[in-house]
């Protein structure tokens, strides 16, 4: 399937002025590549007017021109491909022009906005921007757009935290660079900011959602991702961990276009952890043991109908877009369901002004099942592991009752009778005002509004193995969110000189969220209904609003179309800011030089260096507090025997609370060689946080504890790796293989006074500190350790080795001191693609991601060799004599044992698709039909690891900043088989 | 031309960017401080933070003094108070344990608590009655807290608001809240205290009047100010009782560690060593051990078994013996026998006779002995063993500062 083209420029291309019987130029041609074949879909266009057209399936088009005034400059632009350029000198009558265009592997020449505000080459811009087409991720097989997006941008690290349904993603670019606030990137869709927070509503475990997930990724055209400070600045404070721009399609002029798409999938999980087999109990009595694995877990089926209908005169376009999911949990009992509708509707209100409207609906519901995690010490997987597999948990048959579970309840029981219903209603709405009053000036106005109500209950009923709610337990919470964006950006496109091109342009930003959030909760419920009542009844509300102000001014400089240089900066006002540091300011400066524009460069280095840039930039970004009110002292309240009153809370305001702020710098070179077939993108980072927000411990004798202050530094560099190449462009056969490699090194190099502390809800064992080698970095393990020789081998507590010379185990470990065990933070993550076709109907895909350099505690090994449970096949070693009795009593509490090495390399994708053309499609009956592609996709099929667990990528932190790499109780990600027919009408 | 609307529509927007949101969760300083609903609201949460507070009060001092043992293995920050029997078990109380600083920093946040009604109190217009009980209320409570601090640190702050206050030491500290407490009487001399004072703000059951005095007897008698200790005691009636009345919401700080978390429980000591028929016993300690962590058995505690039961600011048993041993200090030791003998038969125990308390120090002996078992609970056994020279008994003379006030206030003393 050819690559989209940029439809937002495409819409602006298509404008018809008021008719005129006077001269009129008609010029038509064809488009091709360099060898020859056509390019569908390139868009040609008049310099300087919203003249153009779209090249049809053979390339060829045909363009208009109204009374030219002179000779008629061309351009001609397709994603993938460098621009091609040339004038027709006839003023009038019919000409021919024909373009073949020069491929560009590194698509330096794509048009972007994001970071810059104006359209922007690629190639002009200081700082790496990466870009994702719609195409790659609708091929992904998945629902989830963030997940679709694992592997194809260099330098983010993009982690599935759990595999229930709809469960969260997270999202790092370029490491983690805070401590306290969410690490996720600013999203925008179509200009509106949107909300991708992770709310733990209720607590289901290590699956909490990121509001991402509410977006079909059908609906996406392409997908910008900034990655630095150096390049977010113009997002000021909200910038520090990268912004994510979404373009949605949008309707063209032409015949009404018409797309159905329908999926069909399975899920699996790809391994089980292996279970005790041994045929006694401690005590040496037989025993029936049972692997629970094949009843809770399930092969689960999913599917997804989109339509969508795209047309328009014009004046007028539209973009009318539908999808259904379905989709099952591989844990019984768990399905999640989303509906989209999208219309996205462009008209242009006269020749200077154009009207763009974006709206979304979505609703969505999931049935979840409570499911461990770090705080909730219930659920199916948590219960799993917290038990004996020598007992029988199924329901008698003639009672109806389930047995009671070991420690916690039967999750048996829990999936046939909790449960977990979960609602989201959301409208994302964005309008759009681009105004041209005068030729060289462009004036942009956008307003969004992000609106959702989510809400999230767990309904456990009276009478289950629930022992610590035998009279049943009703939660349920709902969080109204609201977000508004107002932005106004007006740029000047000037040429002051043939070789200097000047667009200074300047721009406002307001921004407002407002979060409300009640839960409430019932005990000791009513009697045949599942609503929330009961005999005690508790509600809380919390409210949260922010509002950031924002300003910015802009200069792009062009030289002789060899040196670009950007300078910014933007100024953000925040309410979240203390009044003492309301307003900040973020500078950044670009430049990049484009050798390969240059006949200088053509001589001297020929065809094997085609193309070569030098960039370099600078800039600082912010974060915001994760609290919008920490400024404040506030009084909360404090009840006397029977009265209500207040008092000042413990933790101090502070007006002198300012934003994180990232100082980064990078510098790259894009190459290109072998006459553009192989292409490689290098990028060198060095960020510095400083100003990081934590809490600060205040003199006690005043009356207050702590205070949330900017006292942490944190700091990273890596180096960031892409290399596309063209293997293979032949008629019959083509082989493209696009790969990135990321490094990074998080480290933390200031914390407050009092220096390390451990993240709350870790069980104390993911820690912050200042301390060398993996003690600096974010959220590294902190845990006891084994006690050893000189050697290296393992003493017991009398200071022998446990292990005799023949390497049998003989002796029972001794606890050492907790000491840094491990670093969950990844020191490099690559992925590989491979994309061939053969002929012209056939396609293949194949994407590896890997993960290198990180460490995951595997509680979940922890618990089930744990003498108290032993459900693991590991701890058969002791009920069998191989290991003395002891043993593993003795074991558990040394952590370091449980920290695996993480490294993994998944098959992420595999597809095949057949295009079917309209002939067979007619001829097979379906009449109408413009063509069809039938596709067969795989994803996570299978994994290489060293990893012992169910799988080393998710968390049961879930989108949690620090909490990494925990296994806990977490859904492993399925591995997924999705079959998908698409026909156009 | 269209294009008109948007400098309209960027004014109306910027004119809507008001960037000052104030906190809807919780009420700010300014409606707290500057208003008279926030002021009297303050006053009660002044009552709370004291609750709070007397929760380390009661057990940190019972633990050093060996009224109390804790329960659990587990808490070894509460550990390092109590002397054990097995001396593996017993650790230095380091600066860096959270149970000292909440014990510094529960008594601070009264005494910010009471500041803030006492300048509430100065900047809104406040019915007169209602403005006299709540500074008086502030004061006393403030005072009680300088009290309580003297009694376990050499030195103590007395200006928390100050940037980087001095520290005093403890014969200033009781000085100081001798003042206050004078103040307070004061203030309730000049203007009676309203009724909106005495239904809204004042929990009910506590007798501020009298627990003013009761505390003048308290601090004058650590003071060593003997005839002060002994008129403020006489002038608190017989039949006076103050308490505070904890509920649900805000519940008894003993019920809580005690009979909801089991971290402590009295020491079986106090039944051992006490006389045969003591009623107080009885009244107070089970007979069966119900844990003996590093050699230390304690008694379950039949008091507090309720989260609302209430807690005695001051009893009459306290006053007698505050009498009693304000007069043997001054060697009038037939006065001293007559007021501890009124303790001994109230708890049903015979009389003593002159010939039995022939020495002014058997006469302080038996007034330490009937002080702790009349005042378990009230975290004043510690400081008794100090002003009867028996410090030796107790696992520390004088608590460590906290590493949180040292490393933010440079002139923290050294450590004991």
């Amino acid at each position: 399937m050819p690559l989209r083209p940029e439809l937002r420029v495409a819409a602006c291309l298509v404008v018809a002025l008021p008719a005129a019987a006077r001269a009129q130029l008609t010029i038509t041609g064809r488009v091709t590549d360099d060898g020859g074949r056509p390019i569908p879909g390139a868009q040609v266009g008049v310099v300087g007017t919203p003249v153009g057209a779209l090249a049809g399936d053979d390339g060829t088009y045909r363009l208009v021109v109204r009374e030219p005034r002179g000779p008629t400059p061309l351009l001609v632009r397709y994603v993938g491909y460098r621009p091609g350029r040339a004038t027709v000198a006839q003023t009038s009558g019919a000409a021919t022009q024909d373009f073949q265009l020069v491929r560009d592997v590194l698509q330096l020449s794509q048009i972007v906005t994001t970071g810059t505000r104006t359209e922007t080459e690629r190639a002009q811009l200081g700082a790496t921007l990466a870009t994702v087409q719609g195409d790659q991720i609708a091929n992904a097989a998945t629902p989830q757009l963030d997940v679709a997006l694992a592997g194809k941008v260099s330098g983010a690290l993009i982690q599935q935290n759990s595999g229930t349904p709809g469960g969260g993603t997270s999202v790092r670019i370029r490491g983690l660079s805070t401590i306290s606030r969410s690490a996720e990137p600013l999203y925008i869709i179509d200009g509106v900011i949107v909300d991708n927070s992770s709310r733990q509503l209720v607590d289901l475990g290590g699956y909490t959602t990121n509001r991402l997930a509410d977006l079909d990724p059908n609906d996406i055209e392409r997908i910008e991702v900034v990655k630095g400070a150096a390049a977010a600045a113009l997002y000021g404070s909200r910038a520090n961990d990268g912004v994510v721009q979404i373009f949605t399609k949008r309707g063209r002029a032409g015949a009404l276009r018409t797309t159905v798409r329908q999926s069909l999938g399975m899920d699996e999980v790809e391994r089980f952890v292996p279970v005790n087999r041994a045929p006694t109990n401690l005590a040496g009595q037989p025993v029936t043991r049972y692997d629970y694995q094949d009843d809770i877990f399930r092969t689960a089926r999913s599917y997804n109908t989109a339509v969508n209908l795209s047309g328009g005169d014009e004046r007028t376009q539209f973009y009318l877009a539908g999808a259904l999911q379905d989709q099952q949990g591989v844990i019984q009992a768990t399905d999640y369901r989303r509906q989209n509708l999208r219309l996205n509707l462009d008209r242009q209100l006269n020749d200077r002004v154009r009207l763009s409207a974006s709206t979304s609906y979505i609703s969505s519901d999931a049935d979840l099942s409570p499911n461990g995690g770090i705080v909730a010490q219930y659920g199916v997987l948590t219960n799993f592991l917290f038990m004996s597999n020598d007992r029988s948990l199924y329901r008698d048959p003639v009672t109806g009752q389930f047995p009671l579970g070991q420690s916690a309840a039967n999750p048996l029981d829990v999936i046939a009778n909790w449960r977990a219903p979960q609602e989201v209603t959301r409208y994302v709405g964005g309008l759009q005002l681009q105004a041209t009053p005068l030729d060289a000036v462009t004036v942009d106005y956008r307003f969004g509004y992000d609106g959702y109500t989510e809400n999230a209950s767990i309904f456990i009923p009276r009478g289950t193995t629930a022992t610590a709610f035998p009279t049943g337990l009703a939660t349920q919470a709902s969080n109204r969110a609201r977000l508004l964006n107002s932005d106004l950006d007006v740029a000047w496109r000037a040429r002051p000189a043939a070789w200097l091109q000047l667009t200074p342009s300047v721009g406002m930003n307001w921004q407002q969220q407002r979060f409300d959030v009640v839960t409430s909760r019932a005990e000791d419920l009513a009697l045949f209904t599942d609503v929330l009542q009961g005999s005690r009844q508790f509600a809380t509300q919390g409210r949260d609003d922010r509002r950031t102000l924002g300003f910015y001014g802009q200069l792009q400089a062009g030289v002789s179309e060899l040196l670009f240089v950007t300078a910014a900066v933007r100024s953000d006002a925040s309410s979240a800011f203390g009044a003492d540091e309301r307003t900040q300011y973020f500078p950044k400066l670009g430049a990049s030089f484009d050798l390969g524009n240059t006949g200088f460069w053509r001589d001297l280095a020929g065809n094997a260096v085609s193309r070569l840039r030098l960039r370099a930039a600078f800039g600082y970004s912010g974060g915001q507090p994760a609290e919008s009110f920490a400024r404040f002292s506030n009084y909360t309240f404090e009840p006397a025997g029977t009265f209500s009153g207040v008092a000042n809370s413990t933790t101090q305001g502070n007006e002198g609370l300012k934003p994180e702020r990232q100082r980064e710098t990078e510098l790259g070179a894009d190459v290109e060689f072998l006459r553009g077939r192989v292409g490689v993108e290098a990028t060198w980072f060095d960020k510095t946080t400083s100003d990081l927000i934590l809490p600060r411990a205040v003199r006690p004798s005043s009356g207050f504890l702590d205070q949330l202050a900017n006292v942490g530094e944190m700091r990273n560099r890596g180096l960031e790796l892409l290399v596309r190449s063209v293997n293979v462009q032949g008629r019959r056969f083509g082989w493209n293989t696009s790969a990135t490699l990321t490094t990074s090194d998080p480290e933390v190099t200031r914390l407050s006074t009092g220096g390390a502390f451990f993240i709350p809800g870790s069980f104390n064992i993911v820690r912050v500190a200042t301390e060398p080698g993996d003690g600096s970095a974010p959220g590294h393990f902190h845990g006891t350790t084994y006690v050893r020789d000189a050697q290296g081998q393992i003493l017991d507590a009398q200071g022998r080795p446990i292990q005799d010379a023949s390497g049998r185990i003989v002796g029972i470990p001794a606890i050492g001191p907790r000491l840094v065990i491990g670093n969950p933070n990844p020191k490099r993550y690559f992925s590989v693609s491979n994309d061939f076709t053969v002929g012209r109907r056939l396609s293949f895909r194949a994407q590896f991601d890997g993960v290198g350099g990180v460490d995951v505690f595997n509680f979940d090994r922890r618990l089930l060799e744990t003498p108290a449970f032993g459900s693991g096949a590991e701890y058969a070693r002791e009920l069998t004599g191989e290991v003395p009795r002891g043993y593993f009593a003795a074991r558990r509490g040394v952590f370091e044992e449980y920290v695996e090495k993480g490294d993994f390399v998944k098959l992420r994708e595999l597809s095949v698709s057949y295009t079917v053309d309209a002939g067979l499609l007619r001829r097979l009956g379906a009449r109408g039909a413009q063509g069809a592609t039938i596709t067969l996709a795989g994803r996570n099929l299978k994994t290489w690891t060293d990893y012992t667990g169910w799988d080393p990528e998710t968390n049961a932190g879930a989108q949690s900043t620090l909490v990494r790499g925990f296994a806990f109780a977490t859904t492993p990600i399925p591995r997924n088989v999705t079959g998908a027919v698409t026909i156009n009408f | 031309m269209r294009l008109r609307i948007l400098p309209v529509a960027a004014a109306a927007l910027l004119a809507g960017c008001a960037l000052d949101v104030s906190n809807p969760n919780a009420a700010t300083e300014e409606a707290v401080l500057t208003s008279a609903a926030g002021a009297r609201a303050a006053a009660v949460g002044l009552q709370g933070r004291f609750g709070n507070a007397l929760e380390h009060a009661i057990w940190v001092p019972g633990l050093i003094a060996n009224e109390l043992g804790t329960l659990t293995n587990s808490q070894s920050q509460q550990r390092e108070f109590q002397r054990f029997p097995t001396t593996s078990l017993n650790t230095p109380i380091q600066t860096v344990n959270a149970d000292l600083l909440a014990f510094w920093s529960r008594q601070y946040a009264v005494v910010r608590a009471a500041d803030d009604v006492l300048g509430a109190a100065d900047r809104v217009t406040l019915a007169p009655g209602t403005k006299s009980g709540i500074t008086a209320l502030a004061r006393t409570l403030k005072a009680a807290s300088f009290w309580t601090l003297a009694e376990a640190w050499q030195q103590i702050v007395l200006e928390p608001a100050a940037e980087s206050p001095t520290f005093v030491d403890r014969a200033a500290a009781l000085a100081r809240a001798l003042e206050l407490l004078a103040q307070a009487r004061a203030d309730l001399a000049a203007q009676a205290p309203s009724t909106e004072f005495t239904s809204q703000v004042l929990l009910p059951g506590f007798d501020l009047p009298n627990t003013i005095r009761a505390y003048q007897a308290r601090v004058a008698l650590a003071a060593g100010q003997y005839e002060q200790a002994l008129t403020f005691a006489n002038e608190v009636p017989t039949t006076a009782t103050s308490e505070y009345r904890f509920s649900t919401v805000d519940p008894n700080p003993v019920w809580a560690t005690f009979t909801s978390n089991r971290y402590f429980s009295a020491l079986a000591t106090l039944r051992t060593t006490a006389e045969a028929g003591d009623a107080r016993v009885a009244r107070l300690l089970g007979t069966t051990a119900i844990d003996s962590l590093g050699g230390a058995r304690t008694l379950p505690l039949l008091v507090y078994r309720n989260p609302g039961d209430a807690y005695p600011l001051f009893t009459q048993d306290e006053l007698t013996l505050v009498r009693a041993e304000a007069h043997a200090r001054l060697n009038r030791l037939p006065q001293a026998i007559v007021e501890v003998n009124r303790v001994r038969t109230a708890a049903g125990l015979p009389a003593r006779t002159a010939a039995e308390l022939s020495t002014q120090q058997a006469v302080l002996d038996e007034i330490l002995r009937q002080r702790r078992l009349s005042l378990l609970l009230t975290g004043q056994a510690w400081a008794d063993l100090r002003r009867f020279g028996r410090t030796a008994e107790a696992r520390v003379a004088w608590l460590p500062y906290p590493e949180q006030e040292r490393a933010s206030n440079p002139g923290t003393p050294g450590n004991p």
